[in-house]
Order: C-alpha cells, then structure tokens, then sequence
C-alpha cells in the first residue's frame, strides 16, 4: 500500500502548528510561537528537513488575530448603506466599531419585503460617494443594502459602478443569515480582514513553492469544508481549527471535546452547530461547530478578589507579551503557576523559552499579592498549590456542566498539564497527543476533499 | 481550605444564567443572578411562598407567574426546583412579550399562582390542561413546558454530577463563611464612600409620587419610603422594589457579583403600606415591572449622587419606550431604550438599539422603517453632553394595530445646578402633513400613509459648555 503523507498547518493568533502524517500518524512536527518566529521560514525550514516525505496535500486552517480584526490596525473600509440605516450596525454593535465613522455613508434607495423597487439607486449620489472615497484615498466598500438578498437589483448596479471608479465592493452573501445585521458584520469584517488574510495566506503558499503545487493546497473553513487555496475565505476560516478538532476527535466518538490549547480553554460539541458568533463587534452570520470558551482561560491573569483572595481576572493577557515565565510579561498568568512544572517546560515551542528571572519576578509578584491578601499566608509553595487546586477543579467542573454529550475528550498540548482534572470523570478521557490542532486539521481537511470527490 | 469559596462562587457563576438563583431550603440565597432588577427580590420570594405552601421533594418542579407569589410580568414563567433535598432553584423563563394596558392583573393575561408542575417524576397533565383550556394561554404552552421542565431536570442532575465531580462538598460551614465573606465585602464597599442622607421625589406621569429617604452610614443603607404615594395605575410588588432597591445599589457600589443573603443584609427598606411600591391584589402589575422599576431606579441614582457628590451623574433616561405591533398571527415588542446620563469627567453612553432583524420586521408586518438612528438631542446639553437617545421612523403601508407605553416623560425632578435634563420620550403621528403628538401610553389602529416617529429619552448633560 502506498504511504500517503498529508500536511497539516494550523495557524492561531500566536502559535502555529505543522503535522506531517503518514497514513494518520505523526512523521514530523513542530509548533512555532509567531512572536519570535518567522511564519514562512519555519514553514519553509520544516518542509526542507522532511523533504523525503513529501505531502500528497496540505490543510490549512488559518485563523486572523482578533487584534488584526480592528480596523484600526487592518485598515477601515467604507459601508454604503441604505438611505436612514447607515448607523444600523453600529447602533446593534458591540463595543468595537467595525469602521471609522468618516466613512459611514448613506445612499437613496430601497426595496421592500415582497422585493419590488421602490426607490431605484440613486446613481448621482453614488457617483459622489465614490469620488469622495477616492480623495480619502480609500479603495474599499461595503454594500449594505435592505432586501437585497430578495431583490439584488440596486445592489449589482452600485457594485458595476464602483468597480469602475476602481473601488473593490464587498457584499454579503445571501446564504449567511436572513438577519441583515448577521450578513452586514460578517461582511464588515471581511472586508476588513481580507487583506490581512491574503498576506498571511499569501506567506504561506509562498513556503510551499517548489515543494507542493498550489492546487494540492486546501484551506479549511469554519463549517469544516475544504476550499482551493485561490478561493476567498478570510473570516471563514475563523473557527475551522476548532471545527476540525470537534470532527476528528469527538465525533467519531460521540463525545464532545474540551480542546485545552496554549491559546485557549474551549469545549467544543461535536453534532451541535451554531449559526452566529457573538463577536466584540456584534452579531456575526458564521456558522461553527458550537463552542464555549471556559471562563478558566491559560493566560488569565490572577489577582485578588473582593473577598481578598486569590481568584482570576476574567479578561484574557494572551502572548504578548506573555506569561512572566517567558520574561518580558508583567502580570501573573495562569500558566505561571506551572511554570515549573516538567510538562509545560518540555512543551514544543515553550522549551527553551523559559526564563528564570521572569519565573522568579513571578514568585516576588505572587508574594506581593499574598501579603495583601486576607489570609496573609505568604508561603508561595502553599499558594501556589491553592491556586492550581483552583484551576484542576474549575477546569473539571465548568468542563462538566456546559457539555451535551455525556462523554468527553481532552486534547491540546496543555492536556498532559491538566490531566489530573479529570481523573475522577469516568466518561473523559485525556489524550497525550501535543498537536492535535494540526493533526485535526490534516485529518478532517483528507476527509472533507474525499467526500467533495 | 480558602479557595474553596472562589470553587462555589465560579461553580454557582457557571451553573445559573439568565434569571435565576439558587437557595438552600432554609433560607439562605446562595446567589442571584439576572439583567432585570426586580429578579433580586422577586426570585427568593418565588422560592420562599413555594416551599411554604408545597411540600417538594427532590426533582419536584412548581411554577408560577403570579406578581404577588414572586412573579414578575405574566409573560415570564418562574420555575421552582428541588434540587436536592436542600437546594432549591428558581429560574425564569420569558413565554411571551407584550404590551399591557389594563387595570387590573387579571386582565394581563394567565395569571398562575405557585402550581405543582412535576412531582415524582411525573407531569402534572391535569393541570397543564387546565391551563391550556385558560383562553388567555398562548399556543403550544403545555409543549413549552414539557421541554422547559426536560431541560430542567437535566441541568439539576448534571449540578449535582458536578459537585460530586469536583470532590468538595457544600457544607453549612461553607455557605455561612461564604455569605460572611459577601456581607462583610459589601460593607466594605459601601464603608469606603461617603455616608449621608437625603430625600428625592420623583412623580410618575399618573401622578404617582415616589418618595425615598437615604440614609447611608457605617456601612449600611436604609431606605424610607415613607410618604410614597398610593396606587393609581401603577403598582410594583415588595419583593421587585426590593430586587430594584439591592440591584440599584449593588451595581453602584460594585458588589452585584456577589448577590446573596450575606450582601442583602446591608439594605434596610421601610415603605409604608398601601404604597404603590407595596402594590396588592388585583392591582395590575404591567406598568409597576416597566416604568415604575425605571422610576425607582431613577430616584435611587439621584439620592446617590446627591450623597456621593464626586461620583455625581446627571440623569440617564432609565424609562424606555415599548411599542408593540400587533400582526394577525404575531406581534413584536421593539423596547427603544433611552441613553445615559454624563458625569463629571465623561459625556453620557448613547443607547443601542435592540437587536432584531428591520428585513424580518417589514416581512411580518406592514410597514417600512425609513429611520433608525441615535435622535438629535436639544436637551442634555452640557461640558459633558448626556447619551443620545433612539429615532426609529416608520412608515405604515397597510393598517396594523399597535399598543404602547412610557413613562416619565411630564414632571422633572429637581437636580443638581451641574446638571441638565435631557429630553423626555416623544412619539408622533404624522398624516397628510399634519403631525399630531401620541400619549405615553395607549393602543390604537394605523392606517396606510401614516408616519410614526418614536424617540426614546436622552441621558441629562454635565457641567457647563
């Protein structure tokens, strides 16, 4: 029988993963931490050295930072609206903006529900609206039009239009959601996103060159379809990791998955699928396998509660700069608590990162807080211990409580870390396997391209 | 072991969402949880008349959505269970939203006092039926309640799995440090402000007064309603003044997190009987959950800048506006919520508008939002200008009866000489170019043509431009 080797590449907000498989099981693998590391040349340096074993196909599930979702960092895009709805969004929004308010622009038109046109576009209007965005030196706008997905007329005209002016149009697709405000962030998002998602999508192809031909290259979207890579997914693609994880692991067991990565905490049901993402920036239209973040994350920090214990903040630190393990980080972490723990130290990615001024900055900080604290106990050994308690038993209780199925997987590389959470839980089960995003991500993407041939 | 009140406080966080709490059965709040104000009171007096009147047993489910047993709005069902043999957890589930315009309880619609729904696993049909047969229970009630007491029941099971999961147990000891800790949080943060006393009216558009005497010292509030006027048409239950009272000055004083026995035990209310806050049978109760909470909401956050002079606010329009269209199968509450008032250092937040779907809205009913949008605000003018409220212009393109209320909107309270008002809900009518103002509460039919403008209140200014 012919070895078929497959690729897997999963890219998050701050580590990425690559699995070489052959016939399912692991040749090569590598995690990379995106802070220190270069995408591409380590992407490019991990095919060099397998070289022999050169993939048939390559999955990839790529995932956008949520900081790069900021249009103040991606870059605003315009949102031409329908006439008295220009604010719709933002009005329905969370607590970040989609785009700058400058470029919030209205334009008189309309269709009604049964999808007649009551108000044809208005082409002057539009026409200034474009040369306005042009002197903004702003190449990129969102259609937003009500009912469009009933009647698309207006829509296709005002798209014709400035694409000829040289502005790039993005619309939201008639599948997404029948709620407009759904489409209308997903769309807003996009547009925001796409270039970002293009060069980081773009490296990537670019490390593949010489090795494997595009056409063998697949990216996995958030549904758990695999696309060619010349297609556009950006947003898409958001949840296709967490999708993949679900599909491989958990529902061939009938099991859900509690997925404990360096980048989060998540429980991931493997049947259950879910419409909407409840994002920063509002309602989404995008459909994902159903997950809840747990409210014990790895890079929560900790501090003292109200009741002068210790506990943890409910906000996320992430990796930059990271736990103070890794020693440029300022605030304890969660993780910091296992910062001496061999499992965490031999981690792929984190080995070699560790820094014993920033572990013992930790202890000064941990012993700050504990003096402060109600019960004064200043011994850290002690604390420390609490602490971790804390977390095992949160971990295993939340698991718990939020998971349809009655059994469980746990995967991640902070699974082996964590284990002892779950060792009362006869229905879960921990799995040793340290990449199993990129593993997921191979796996699901061979399956899903066999069932589309 | 110290982080075992950090366990229970997370397990209780992850266990009970939307409107809920949980209780031992002798009393104690364990927790309290909820958006709704008056579900700090009116849960544990849901709990508390349940178990007096119905012997439950473990697994055993009563409901009720009577105002005066604990209930809230007749469109709300409230769930009682055992879980265990001493855990009891309320929990509310929404049924059906609409607009009340009645004079008495009754007419609101179902109105079901504490009722077995499951006893030893089984369904109480006959009762279930009965309530279908009533001509005011909305369609499919009997199915909705089956799935609500099979969603129940699974939740129980899997709080109690957990529990024994984690390895610890909750024990008295446990529970009297937990809500010592709270109690003695709570005062510590009311302790850190400033002490003081002060009386604030506040009148009802009926003509409603609502008198509330502060007094806040060594940790502790006590409030005196004493001079309140009685029912006209509003009318609010003492256990949802009570859910006002703690919710309003817990999210103040930033304690919210930790409602229970332990931190309700720094409120003191007096209200005197007869009251429209200590509202009876068969007061209608619709306009009391809605306006009269805003009302009393309104009036605590003024006592409370007045004491905490550095923390002052200006007003926040806290009475929003419910119009609700009425289609021949459905109907369809849009709540307008009013923005916020500024403070000394910051102009006020501007309302958001609820969410829902304008494509979905014009495919139901028929009309044609022309506008939705943060309205022009005259009013809440000031260095730090008070958060706009909301426009929402539509246009009637086939007749639609639709029903409506507010509040708040007449008689202004007095405020401090840094703050300004904002404006006061509006809502108009315009047909073949005449405009006419609408009441702040009423019910009527819409023609073809008609052009109807609702505008939520803005949030008062701070200090001078």
């Amino acid at each position: 029988m012919q070895n078929t080797c497959v690729l897997g590449v999963s890219v998050g907000e701050s580590f990425a993963e690559y699995s070489l498989l052959s016939n399912s099981k692991p040749l090569a693998q590598k995690r990379v931490f995106l802070a220190r590391e270069n995408l591409k040349q380590t992407l490019l340096q991990f095919l060099a050295e397998n070289k022999q074993n050169t993939p048939e196909n390559a999955f990839v599930s790529l995932r956008v930072p949520k900081k790069l979702l900021d249009y103040h960092l991606s870059g605003a895009v315009a949102h031409i609206t329908t006439e008295g709805l220009e604010h719709w969004l933002s009005l329905n929004g969370g607590c970040k903006e989609l785009t700058e308010k400058d470029l919030l622009f209205s334009i008189r038109e309309r269709v009604l529900a049964n999808g007649t046109v009551e108000m044809p576009l208005d082409l002057e209007g539009l026409e200034s609206i474009a040369a306005k965005l042009l002197l903004m030196d702003c190449k990129k706008a969102c259609l937003h039009f009500l009912h469009s997905q009933t009647n698309s007329e207006n829509l296709r005209q005002a798209q014709e239009l400035l694409h000829a002016k040289g502005i790039e149009t993005f619309i939201p697709m008639t599948s997404d959601s029948p709620n407009e405000v759904e489409r209308w962030n997903k769309n807003a998002l996009n547009a925001t996103i796409t270039s970002v998602y293009n060069d980081r999508k773009n490296e990537i192809l670019n490390a593949f060159e010489g090795t494997l031909p595009t056409e063998n290259i697949f990216f996995l979207d958030s549904e758990g379809a695999v696309h060619p890579a010349h297609q556009h997914l950006a947003l898409d693609g958001q949840f296709a990791a967490l999708t993949a994880i679900g599909k491989v692991f958990g529902t061939t067991q009938k099991s859900d998955v509690l997925h404990l990565s360096l980048e989060g905490f998540t429980l991931i049901s493997s049947e259950d699928w879910s419409s909407r993402w409840d994002s920063e920036w509002g309602p989404v239209a995008l459909k994902h396998l159903r997950h809840h973040a747990l409210g014990v994350q790895p890079t929560q920090g900790v501090h003292l509660n109200i009741f002068g214990h210790f506990d943890f903040i409910s906000q996320q630190q992430g990796w930059e700069p990271g736990p103070m393990f890794l020693g440029r980080g300022q605030k304890i972490s969660l993780l910091d608590m296992w910062a001496e723990n061999t499992k965490l130290t031999a981690l792929a990615g984190l080995q070699d990162r560790f820094a014993t001024q920033g572990v013992q900055r930790c202890k000064n900080s941990l012993l700050v807080l504990a003096k402060n604290s109600r019960s004064r106990n200043t011994d850290l050994g002690h604390v420390t211990k609490e602490i971790q308690s804390l977390t095992l038993q949160r971990l295993a209780v939340e698991a718990f409580l939020h998971r349809r199925s009655e059994k469980m997987q746990v995967t991640g590389p902070l699974a082996p870390v964590f284990a002892n959470a779950f060792k009362k839980d006869s229905k879960t089960s921990v799995h040793a396997e340290d990449f199993s995003e990129s593993m997921a991500t191979a796996l699901w993407g061979s399956q899903a391209l066999r069932g589309t041939r | 072991m110290s982080y075992h009140i950090e366990l229970l406080q997370s397990l209780l966080n992850d266990f009970l969402k939307g409107e809920s709490a949980l209780l031992t059965l002798d009393g104690n709040v364990l927790a309290v949880r909820g958006k709704n104000p008056v579900t700090f009171g009116t849960l544990t007096a849901a709990a508390t008349t349940a178990t007096k009147y119905l012997k439950l047993q473990e697994g055993d489910i009563v409901i009720l959505n009577d105002p005066y047993s604990g209930g809230s709005l007749l469109g709300e069902v409230t769930f009682v269970m055992a879980v265990s043999e001493d855990l009891i957890w309320v929990t509310r589930q929404p049924l059906e939203a609409s607009v009340k315009l009645s004079k008495s309880v009754e007419e609101e619609g179902i109105r079901i006092p504490p009722t077995p729904l499951l006893q030893n696993g089984q369904l109480n049909e006959v009762i279930v039926d009965a309530m279908q047969a009533h001509p005011a229970c909305p369609p499919l009630f009997k199915e909705w309640l089956k799935k609500q007491c099979a969603e129940l029941s699974k939740q129980a099971q899997k709080l109690i799995q957990a529990i024994e999961l984690s390895g610890f147990t909750i024990t008295n000891e446990l529970i009297k440090d937990y809500l010592n800790l709270s109690r003695q949080a709570a005062w510590q943060k009311i302790n850190e402000r400033s002490s003081g006393e002060t009386r604030v009216d506040v009148v009802l558009d009926s003509g409603e007064l609502l008198r509330v005497t502060m007094e806040i010292h060594d940790g502790k509030i006590l409030l005196d309603f004493g001079g309140t006027s009685g029912v006209k048409t509003v009318a609010l239950t003492e256990s949802a003044t009570l859910g006002v009272c703690f919710y309003t000055l817990a999210k103040f004083y930033g304690f919210e997190q930790i409602a229970n026995s332990g931190s309700f035990s720094i409120l003191q209310l007096t209200k005197p009987s007869g009251c429209w806050l200590a509202g009876k049978y068969p007061a209608s109760t619709y306009k009391g959950m809605t306006c009269g909470v805003a009302a009393l909401e309104t009036a605590l956050e003024m006592a409370l800048s007045q004491i905490h002079q550095r923390g002052e606010k200006a007003l926040s329009s806290l009475c929003s506006l419910q119009f609700d269209l009425h289609g021949s199968a459905k109907n369809k509450v849009l709540t307008l919520p009013g923005g916020q008032g500024a403070t000394s250092s910051k102009a006020g937040a501007c309302a958001r508008a609820p969410y829902f779907s304008i494509e979905q809205l014009e495919l139901d009913f028929p009309v044609k939002v022309q506008r939705i949008d943060q309205r022009q605000s005259t009013g809440g003018q000031g260095k730090y200008p008070g958060g706009r409220g909301l426009i929402l212009k539509m246009e009637v393109r086939d007749t639609v009866e639709a029903s409506w209320m507010t509040d708040l909107t007449l008689h202004r309270p007095r405020i401090s000489k840094n703050c300004t008002h904002g404006d006061t809900v509006d809502l108009s009518i315009e047909h073949g170019g005449q405009t006419k103002n609408l009441p702040v509460l009423g019910q009527q039919k819409f023609s073809a043509g008609d052009i109807l403008t609702l505008c939520s209140g803005s949030g008062g200014g701070y200090g001078k431009e």
